[in-house]
């Protein structure tokens, strides 16, 4: 009995997916989808999904905090939020409201590269939302009432941002991995450049930024695809195209050294440290299997280097790790709080050793296909809701023009391999491709370990 | 073990979620926000033809041993979702042994004969299964939720029926989760939101099994091994339990499935907790938890009211929502203009006047609880007016003050709530549970039933169920500043936080 105890014990250790029926693994549906452009530009995807009586709509314009001018910092955000004030057939605030009678959910992000609105509706209300999105896209009214509103919220959630703990720390590291104004600067904007906002410079970036041509719509749920698009065309095929924005300038590839950088937080307890690797964008193989190599090295507790830095040798308190993906290049970035009296040295010499581990040791299969199934896993949640679906539909067609990466990413993520793998951790993952900024409690009385 | 969470691969964007009333899922990257102005061109497309809904296929099927198996199996992505509802909460706990439930259920995850925690919580993030441990005080059901990809179905359920089939209750686990459970409850009263909810389950359930929102110290330091082996011995049988299955898979395969994982479970059922319905307590009372230094007072009015499976049940939902109906995830301390409020009490405080928190209904409708409340948040010298300002609602919706359009909108949202909760597993799960226990045709005919209900339906259930003579108020604050202004309303009663005895 005890061996047999001890036999089922080491088969429910294994680090393999044994248990897991791989035969009855039905594929990751493909998402299929109308891929069309009216004549003002305006791209158009749908895809028919009966299975919920609902659908969801996305609104993406290749439009972000990059296209900003110095001195004009916070732009795309302030307009994000503008877009629910008000415009020609729809009153200030009335999006919102026709959403909490009519809608089940709807939101809105701004990014370096983008700026997404999405919203979830009953299957029957495809004319409200394409009568509110095409009603704003067209006739947008940017008033001063409406900016200072904007503006006061906005400067709140800064005030906000700066009194919590590492406030300051994710921005203060864009701007050196990044080293260049685009994508180096806060999309909040800073306070005085959002005081010298005016609505004649509000109203220029609107016009060109959120044109049709330069706009993504995106439809997903239980609707026809045939009339879905004739009802777009019905109310966006009238809204003139507009001049091209200034493409901001592209972050360089690669660093020659490393940058480095410590700041102090009063209201930080533990340091923390912040790295960022210089890595290609997701729609490449090097990009993709950059997602596999952090699956292995610090997604979860069985990742090698989190299981190393917080249940092994308990230098950390906390890690995480994640891409940013940009269009044209990316950035890994893990973040360590560190353990009360844990020096970063040997925080920062540990990660480098797993990293040589990874790049030049051995990777078994059963822990790449732990990694794969992970990834398996994360693409299968991210895809279930129609609105995940159509905001994906819309990032890869604003960032990639490639809209079909939504099926080929995970493609490529299930064909990578374990020499894959050590290639991009030995090509990426160096210190001279790397970015490291320490933030030290401005208080040492603070730490909570005294 | 992890917690139910989405995350992003390959693509990470900021992403924010304005959820309207319904229990989605999805990630938050800034609290919800009501318009702080409102201009109505009202040029906007509205349908008025009835919202179409069809719920997808459920197939129920009954063990040998008596378990229910409720299964969703034509799920549009390849993942699951199963809930597994056993009926063991602490409405089951035997009058001396109070706690023994919420540890049953706290310990089944410390150890199986087979496996260790350890062992336990590594198979779950070896098949990347998120698990979820749910017990509350008075709810209707002790849960075990799984989610995850479809092909490691089987392993999931082999792992929770090994979870309540052959729990191990370590004798030290246990000692240490006395210990741990005695030192929570002994810091409580610096929880404030416990407290709140606690005695006010106290005062209107009274001495009631429901009205014991959890286990005193004295009796958890008396619990015994043999008192949690016989009450999951009593308490954990297939015939009071149900398993809810939503997925993409063949139902029939699964059946086996479940047959072979919990078929050993040996036959039974639980007797049902004798708990009585009983009607809104008949004269009001004001208590007060004295915070003395506090410079905010936390209020809860209400009384008892519908149960779940009442006829009155969807009229009084229905006041609920022209009541205090608002999106799901929203922040009562944020500002808003009025003529976005999307229900009465939202409307009426949204000019604040010390009102540091917009009252809020909460509509606590189940198998055993049945009680109604309204909670919120003011400064002291508020607590008169902002209760006045509640109780006018309450009286104006007794007098069948209902707009035509007002009905509409609150119909609308309920449908559009239950539309919501079609689309995703965890949700349809739930939905699905209680499928059987409603009369046939309950959901294909909810907009039916909702069309029904008329202006004079809401009055008589206001009437019937709204406090207005007979409030019971609890109020969390400084009892100095609070006992002459609350008189009005009732005897008050001051307690003490930490005592919790009357002084």
């Amino acid at each position: 009995m005890k061996i047999l105890k001890l036999f089922l014990a080491a088969a429910i250790l294994s680090p393999s997916v044994a248990l897991a029926d791989k035969s009855s693994a039905p594929p990751i549906p493909r998402i299929r989808f109308l891929d069309t452009t009216l004549s003002n530009g305006l791209r158009v995807l749908i895809s028919e999904d009966r299975f919920a009586p609902i659908f969801s709509i996305a609104l993406t314009f290749a439009a972000g905090s990059a296209n900003e001018e110095p001195g004009k910092t916070g732009s795309a955000h302030l307009l994000e939020r503008l877009m629910y004030e008000g415009s020609e057939r729809v009153g200030s605030g009335e999006y919102r409201y026709r959403m909490l009678f009519d809608g089940i959910a709807s939101g809105s992000s701004t990014t370096p590269d983008y700026t997404q609105f999405g919203a979830t509706l009953p299957m029957d209300r495809l004319e409200l939302a394409l009568f509110l999105e095409s009603d704003r896209m067209r006739s947008l009214v940017i008033s001063e009432k409406g900016l200072e509103a904007q503006r006061a919220a906005i400067l709140d959630e800064l005030a906000r941002a700066e009194s919590q703990p590492y406030g300051r720390t994710p921005w203060t590291l864009f701007k050196l991995a990044y080293g260049n104004f685009a994508y180096g600067h806060s999309l909040l904007g800073t306070p005085e450049d959002l005081q010298r906002t005016t609505v004649a410079e509000l109203e220029k970036f609107y016009r060109t930024g959120y044109a049709p041509n330069r706009a993504v719509l995106s439809l997903v749920g239980n609707l026809s695809a045939a009339d879905a698009l004739s009802r777009v065309r019905a109310w966006f095929g009238g809204i003139q195209p507009q001049p091209q924005l200034q493409s901001p300038d592209p972050p360089p590839a690669r660093d020659e050294r490393e940058q480095r950088d410590t700041i102090k937080d009063s209201n930080a307890r533990e340091t923390r440290i912040d790295i960022a690797y210089k890595i290609p964008a997701v729609n490449t193989n090097d990009g993709q299997t950059m997602a596999i190599l952090h699956l292995l090295l610090a997604d979860d507790d069985t990742s090698r280097l989190r299981r190393r830095l917080m249940i092994e040798e308990k230098l950390a308190s906390a890690m995480s790790g994640r891409i940013r993906s940009q269009r044209r290049m990316s950035l890994y970035h893990l973040t360590i709080t560190l353990q009360p009296g844990k020096s970063p040295e040997q925080v920062e010499a540990l990660i480098e050793n797993e990293i040589e581990r990874l790049g030049r040791g051995t990777i078994t299969p059963e822990e790449l296909d732990r990694a794969k199934f992970a990834a398996r896993r994360q693409a299968v949640a991210v895809r279930e809701r129609s609105l995940s679906r159509a905001l994906l539909l819309g990032q890869y067609a604003a960032l990639y023009k490639d809209p079909k990466l939504i099926n080929a990413s995970i493609e490529s993520l299930m064909s990578v391999k374990a020499n894959d793998v050590k290639q991009v951790a030995i090509r990426y993952l160096t210190p001279a491709n790397r970015t490291v900024l320490r933030t030290i409690p401005a208080d040492p009385s603070r730490h909570s370990g005294k | 073990m992890n917690n139910k969470f989405v995350r992003s691969l390959s693509v990470f964007f900021l992403l924010v979620l304005a959820c309207t009333a319904r229990g989605q899922d999805t990630p938050f990257n800034r609290p919800v926000e009501l318009p702080a102005r409102l201009i109505l061109k009202n040029l906007a497309p509205r349908s008025s033809e009835p919202m179409y809904y069809r719920l997808p296929q459920i197939i129920e099927r009954r063990l040998k041993n008596g378990l229910t198996l409720i299964m969703v199996p034509n799920y549009h992505s390849p993942s699951f979702d199963l809930t597994l509802c056993i009926d063991a909460t602490s409405l089951s706990d035997p009058p001396d042994r109070t706690g023994v439930a919420e540890a049953t259920a706290a310990l089944m995850l410390q150890g199986t004969r087979t496996r260790s925690a350890e062992e336990i919580s590594r198979a779950f993030a070896n098949q990347k299964l998120d698990f979820v441990n749910s017990f509350g005080y008075g709810a209707r059901w002790r849960r075990l939720s799984l989610n995850g990809l479809v092909e490691t179905l089987e392993s999931g359920l082999e792992i929770v029926a090994d979870l309540v089939l052959n729990p191990a209750f370590p004798a030290n686990e246990i000692e240490r989760w006395k210990a741990n459970r005695i030192a929570w409850w002994r810091q409580s009263w610096s929880r404030r939101n416990t407290v709140i909810y606690e005695r006010f389950t106290e005062m209107l359930y009274q001495s009631d099994r429901r009205g014991i929102a959890s286990a005193p110290p004295d009796v958890v330091a008396r619990l015994t091994r043999e008192d949690i082996l016989e009450f999951h011995q009593a308490r954990y049988r297939p015939g009071t339990s149900r398993l809810a299955i939503v997925g993409n898979f063949d139902p029939e395969r699964v059946t086996r499935m479940v047959e072979k994982y919990f078929g050993a479970w040996t036959p039974g059922a639980a007797e049902w907790p004798r708990v009585e319905i009983n009607p809104p307590l008949p004269r009001s009372r004001v208590r007060i938890i004295n915070y003395p230094q506090s410079d905010e007072t936390q209020l809860i009015i209400g009384n008892l009211a519908v149960h779940r499976f009442d006829d009155d049940y969807l009229a009084f939902a229905l006041l609920n929502q022209i009541l205090g109906g608002r999106p799901y995830g929203w922040d009562p301390a944020s500002k808003y203009d009025a003529a976005a409020a999307p229900s009465r009490l939202l409307a009426r405080f949204a000019e604040r006047k010390g009102v540091r928190r917009v009252p809020l209904t909460d509509l606590s409708a189940l198998k055993y609880l049945q009680h109604f409340a309204v909670v919120t948040t003011t400064d002291a010298e508020h607590v008169q007016s902002t209760l006045d300002g509640i109780l006018a609602e309450f009286r104006s919706l007794q007098d069948g003050n209902i707009s035509a359009e007002e009905l509409e909108n609150a119909k609308r949202a309920m449908i559009t709530d239950l539309v919501s909760r079609l689309e995703g597993s965890y949700w349809l799960c739930h939905q699905v549970l209680e499928y059987d226990l409603l009369p046939r045709g309950y959901w294909d005919n909810y907009a039916t039933m909702l069309s029904r209900i008329s202006v004079e339906d809401i009055q008589r259930v206001a009437r019937k169920y709204l406090p207005t003579s007979n409030v019971q108020i609890l109020a969390l604050g400084p009892a100095e500043k609070l006992s002459q202004s609350l008189l009005r309303y009732g005897p008050v009663e001051k307690f003490d936080p930490e005592t919790a005895e009357s002084n």
